[in-house]
């Protein structure tokens, strides 16, 4: 168990996401940065779809209320346990009365944190994870407060700490977050110039950009066809460019429907690094074909499953010296 | 901890045999003696501080902190705080952390940044606070 003493707004439950119920206007929620859910769940040797704590802003501090195991990874946020440094990607045993405390962000923009076997929240409609808009789902449908506990869902194991490698946003000596990008049904209704703009500059994070989407700010995207669009289905990833030109990634609260045209979707393997993506952090859009895309979510299923083979391999070799 | 009277017979030996440098080891604790070369009577302590030495609980691959894991670089010199994070054995991307059992001063940092390392090698010494 785990109490809030102190922390900003924002911080939700989330797991993987609620799929199944687009078609009745309930969008996925979900962890923004699937990648560092999934790695604070397998350091505990937790199932992927577990519930974190999703945590965009800190400062903030909590107090350990029973002995227990805990994970914490995503961007580095200057986790101290009793003034200890954690690593950014850590699991470890923790007393009961010990304090934890996240300090400045640096690389990212969100920490999940894990407990053993999730936090104990209800599954609603097939998940774990907070649907803000609607407010239910996650921890009583809203974002934690000072004075929550936090529960797990399971009794903490007895383990030692453990620790990982997770890439960063940005490939490496790059200013700029890549993201690979497939055309959509309107991309080619833009102008040639708008096209080129897009799929070359750098397009700034603004401020006006939360867990439903990012607002963008770049040069300003042209539409060479004329008239409205009936409204259409969209998904997390989808480019949506509305009436001022500037471009709005649609994220895991996104809408299920939208008017606006869309100019590409980005690719899910690429979801994380726009989770991890603060105002002011800048994006570029790299177009690819389906086959590429395909060749991507191969190897992020590479990646994600040598991640937790290693940490679960780790685990049993700590026990056994143990 | 060693008393005045242990270092003061391991100069006498070191002088009666013209060792110029003497290391003792015991009790996760270390001594480093030195004596000046040839015609110098005096000996003198390098360090009277306890010398801990950090071992590998591992194998794998050894990796300093300060990469990609939000903490800072520690280098030689460094001041050290009790069960501070100095470094990782890693396994395929899982990382055993690497920490100071105590306070005190990093001395030198054996194995070099992706060097394989056994269990029990040497990963650093340090100069523990008395």
């Amino acid at each position: 168990m785990i109490d809030v003493v102190s922390l900003p707004p924002l911080a939700t439950v989330q797991d993987l996401g609620r799929v199944g119920h687009w078609r009745q206007g309930l969008g996925r929620a979900g962890a923004m940065d699937p990648l560092a859910h999934r790695a604070a769940n397998w350091l505990l040797g937790n199932h992927e779809n577990a519930a974190t704590l999703e945590i965009p802003l800190t400062p903030a501090r909590f107090v350990i209320a029973q002995d227990t195991v805990f994970s914490m990874a995503g961007a580095a946020c200057g986790a101290r346990l009793d003034g200890v440094a954690l690593p950014r990607c850590w699991a470890g045993p923790a007393k009961a009365g010990q304090e934890l405390t996240l300090g400045v962000m640096d690389g990212g923009a969100r920490v999940y944190l894990g407990l053993p076997g999730g936090i104990d929240v209800p599954m609603v409609l097939g998940s774990r994870s907070t649907q803000l808009r609607e407010g239910f789902g996650g921890f009583e449908g809203r974002v934690l407060m000072p004075g929550d506990r936090l529960r797990a869902a399971a009794p903490s194991p007895i383990m030692p700490e453990i620790s990982c490698a997770l890439p960063g946003p940005r490939p490496e000596g790059s200013d700029d977050i890549v993201l690979r990008v497939l055309p959509s049904s309107e991309t080619n209704e833009f102008s040639a110039q708008s096209r080129d703009a897009f799929f070359s500059d750098a397009y700034k994070v603004t401020p006006a950009s939360n867990r439903q989407g990012y607002r963008l700010d770049g040069p300003v995207l042209e539409r060479d066809a004329t008239g409205e669009l009936r409204s259409h289905g969209i998904a997390p990833g989808i480019v949506q460019v509305p009436g001022g030109g500037q471009p709005i990634i649609q994220l895991a609260d996104s809408a299920t429907m939208g008017g606006y045209p869309k100019i590409a979707c980005v690719i899910e393997p690429d979801l994380w690094r726009v989770g991890q993506a603060r105002p002011g952090d800048t994006l570029r859009f790299e177009l690819i074909d389906t086959a590429t895309a395909r060749a991507a979510e191969r190897e992020e299923a590479v990646t994600l499953n040598a991640l937790r083979s290693s940490l679960a391999h780790l685990g049993h070799l700590q026990k056994v010296w143990s | 901890m060693f008393s005045e009277a242990d270092m003061a017979r391991l100069i006498e030996v070191m002088r009666q045999t013209a060792t110029t440098h003497l290391t003792v080891e015991g009790a996760g604790e270390y001594l480093s003696l030195g004596l000046r070369p040839a015609g110098s009577a005096s000996a003198r302590a390098i360090s009277s501080a306890p010398v801990k030495m950090i071992k590998s609980s591992a194998l794998g691959v050894f990796i300093h902190c300060g990469g990609d894991d939000g903490l800072q670089k520690v280098e030689p010199g460094a001041r050290i705080s009790a069960r501070q994070v100095l470094g990782y054995v890693s396994l395929d991307g899982a990382r055993n952390p690497v920490r100071a059992s105590e306070a005190g001063v990093l001395k030198s940092s054996t194995p070099e940044e992706g060097q394989i390392v056994g269990y029990g090698d040497v990963l650093f010494e340090m100069e523990c606070d008395a």
